[in-house]
């Protein structure tokens, strides 16, 4: 007999949303947080949480979310927090000022601690993602080359266990922080001082091959990537664009807008949402797909699939009852909802 | 991991110099300051006297060493108290403390991991048998004792401070926290039997040595204050301080001071979910329950400069450094806290809560642990 879905999963509160993927039958969307225990003092925390999702009308079989990976730390905020992924897990990359642990998750059940170094002179991972079986890191290096690591977590049979595959590759380039996206044959990220130009390559165990720079019409302010595609977020005076990038340089203008833009790619899918409207296509600019209930906080794109994150304030019973009425008080939820786009 | 000989030698000088630097300007404290250095037992021979002079270098006077039961009974022995007993191998831990008298460091001992012979489960973190278990701390007492001689004839340096295993409230030493009962309902089942092997050991630790302080607890940092539930949920969970106090009350087992670990999220003087130093004195309630104001030894305690997975909370290294300042001011609040025990003096991959990087150069805190260390007191008994 199948199971009565679930239209759609919450998060309590308002976090700030990072970005948000589908690995396999999950949806995995990563949240940062500033925690002020009593008042007494702060500090942050950024979270991977997932949920099972289906392909049904009726996506979700559990209307909430669960912890996978958890961070925290007294140095400064962690929003921002990065995700890649492929059917095999998913790499975990915290934003902020923070010198960023970047885990894999994961392994036996248990998270495998990529890069951890607490030094303020610690090489600094702008970017992460799969590259076919590849896990491939970009490192800025203080006052020096950048360099690339690869790894395959997802072929390790413990979380400690050595990871034989491991490599480290010099790549003549200085990233700047968060600009970076790697997928399957290609590596993307914004030379540090340049913000107009793009640097596309393709990343090999040793570094990276075929590497060029492409001029871009604004500042590029977001970048991810898709097997054979790139997906660039630029800005331009007041106004905020998304170009869609092939490897060879050619670009084409996806959306354009005067709002800061939240933007996925998954599988050939781009997805925008802007205040409450959720666009997406395949080719060409983006279309409407959906409306939602409150501001979209964050999206996640995978082929035929997309996923949105809406804020909203509910009524909840506080159990108290007063002239026969039960008394209800706000909350605040974050709503995660699915759509199905044609192919 | 082995480190060369002559970093180590290198580390220990800068240590040396920062020390007389910075030593002569602290204040006293009037709690003891340690720091454990858990590579210790990984050691041997001259890298074992480096990695002495390490520590040493640090000025601490009082650190903490864990003596691995599974590496010194490897094998079932015969009599299981005697410590000449041709199933220990005692090699390692001999050189240790003969090491640390040579340095005039007291250290304060735990015991754990299981030995694949003593459980049928057959892994270190297995509940131990209280008997087995308990009969080692005797033998690890007696031969210890300061009277007892080597296969050489040679006098062993003595240990005074014994604590009754690691963390025994966490699955990860000892396991299981709980066990499924007859209606499938796990049933919290670790507090119960570390009572029954606190009973033993200890009691083998008096018959070794008679004025022998020996620590119970030892508790992780989890498991809450009070806990009155009867059920597990996940069958992980760890007991409570108060479930542990009541079991090791009515099993009338008897203590000379509890030992607690504190990781608290946050500063030192701020953060106060149980455990942390703000929560000491609701600790102190339950405690004076197993005997009115009984000493509390705060055997592992730091801040982590890196996210790990074993504590998922960090700091950047200059926080570490002036936390383990105030950790020390909040320490010296409680009169009833005899010693702070700062964990670890070296980063490793699971563990980033050190005063050296992996890489042995040194973090912030190291000079301010130095500046603690020379001005500490010794352990009180270590003094007479």
């Amino acid at each position: 007999m199948a199971v009565a879905g679930l239209p759609s999963a919450s998060l309590t509160g308002w976090p700030s949303i990072g970005s948000s993927v589908f690995v396999k039958n999950r949806l995995v969307v990563a949240t940062s947080q500033t925690v002020r225990p009593q008042n007494r003092f702060t500090f942050y925390e950024t979270s991977a949480v997932e949920v099972p999702v289906r392909r049904a009308r009726r996506p979700f079989t559990s209307g909430g979310f669960s912890t996978r990976i958890v961070m925290r730390s007294s140095i400064a905020p962690m929003v921002g927090t990065r995700l890649a992924a492929d059917d095999a897990g998913f790499v975990m990359l915290p934003g902020g000022r923070v010198p960023p642990p970047v885990s894999w998750c994961c392994v036996a059940g248990k998270e495998v601690l990529l890069e951890s170094d607490g030094r303020p002179t610690a090489p600094t991972t702008t970017g992460a993602g799969m590259d076919g079986n590849r896990l491939r890191l970009l490192m800025r290096v203080p006052d020096g080359d950048a360099v690339l690591r690869s790894f395959s977590p997802q072929t390790l049979t413990g979380p400690d266990a050595y990871d034989p595959s491991a490599s480290t590759g010099t790549v003549t380039a200085r990233p700047a922080a968060g600009t970076t996206a790697v997928a399957t044959g290609v590596i993307a990220w914004v030379p540090e001082g340049e913000p107009r130009t793009l640097a596309l390559a393709t990343p090999t165990d040793a570094g990276v091959e075929a590497l060029r720079t492409v001029r871009m019409p604004g500042d590029v302010v977001a970048v991810a990537a898709n097997p054979g595609l790139v997906v660039v977020t630029l800005r331009t005076g007041r106004s905020y664009r998304v170009l869609r990038v092939l490897p060879d340089g050619r670009s084409a203008t996806a959306w354009r807008g005067a709002q800061a833009p939240r933007v996925a790619v998954g599988r050939g899918l781009v997805v925008v949402a802007v205040g409450r409207v959720v666009l997406a296509s395949r080719s060409g600019a983006v279309k409407r797909v959906t409306g939602a209930r409150g501001p979209v906080a964050g999206v996640a794109a995978d082929g035929d699939r997309l996923a949105w994150f809406e804020r909203v304030t509910v009524r909840v019973p506080t159990g108290v009852r007063r002239k026969g009425k039960v008394v209800t008080k706000p909350q605040r939820r974050t709503v995660a909802r699915i759509a199905r786009v044609a192919r | 991991m082995r480190r060369q000989p002559r970093i180590l030698t290198l580390i220990a000088t800068m240590a040396t110099v920062a020390a007389a630097a910075l030593g002569t300007a602290g204040t006293a404290h009037a709690g003891v300051v340690g720091l454990q250095d858990d590579q210790l037992p990984n050691y041997v021979g001259q890298p074992l006297v480096e990695r002495l002079d390490l520590l040493a270098a640090t000025k601490t006077r009082t650190t903490r060493v864990d003596v691995l039961w599974d590496q010194v009974a490897p094998t079932r022995p015969a009599d299981a108290t005697d410590p000449a007993d041709p199933a220990y191998r005692w090699g390692r831990y001999d050189a240790i403390f003969r090491g640390l008298a040579q340095r005039d460091i007291t250290p304060i001992v735990d015991f754990y991991r299981t030995p694949p012979w003593a459980t049928a489960a057959g892994t270190v973190a297995a509940a131990p048998p209280p008997g087995d278990a308990g009969r080692f701390a005797g033998a690890l007492a007696r031969r210890y004792s300061g009277t007892f001689r080597d296969e050489a004839g040679r006098v062993l340096p003595r240990v005074r401070f014994f604590e009754i295993w690691n963390e025994p409230n966490i699955d990860q030493f000892w396991t299981p926290q709980c066990r499924k009962g007859r209606n499938g309902a796990y049933v919290p089942i670790a507090a119960r039997r570390y009572a029954l092997l606190a009973y033993v050991a200890s009691r083998e630790i008096r018959r070794a040595q008679p004025d022998a302080v020996v620590i119970g607890g030892v508790a992780g940092p989890t498991g809450g204050l009070d806990d009155k539930r009867k059920r597990c949920v996940t069958g992980t969970e760890s007991p409570a301080a108060s479930t542990m106090v009541r079991y090791l009350r009515a099993e009338g087992v008897r203590l000379d001071a509890w030992s607690q670990h504190l990781y608290p999220i946050g500063p030192p003087d701020r953060a106060y979910a149980f455990p942390s130093w703000n929560s000491l004195p609701t600790l102190f309630t339950q405690l004076d329950k197993l005997r009115p104001n009984m000493p509390v030894y705060v055997t592992e305690t730091g801040y982590h400069t890196s996210y790990n997975r074993f504590h998922r909370y960090f700091v950047s290294e200059q926080q570490q450094s002036d936390w383990l300042k105030r950790t020390m001011e909040m320490a010296d609040k409680y009169p009833r806290v005899v010693a702070t025990i700062w964990f670890n003096l070296q980063d490793n991959t699971g563990w980033t809560g050190g005063l050296y990087h992996s890489d042995m150069t040194p973090k912030p805190a190291l000079a301010q642990y130095v500046t603690l260390a020379g001005s500490s007191p010794l352990l009180p008994e270590a003094a007479r």
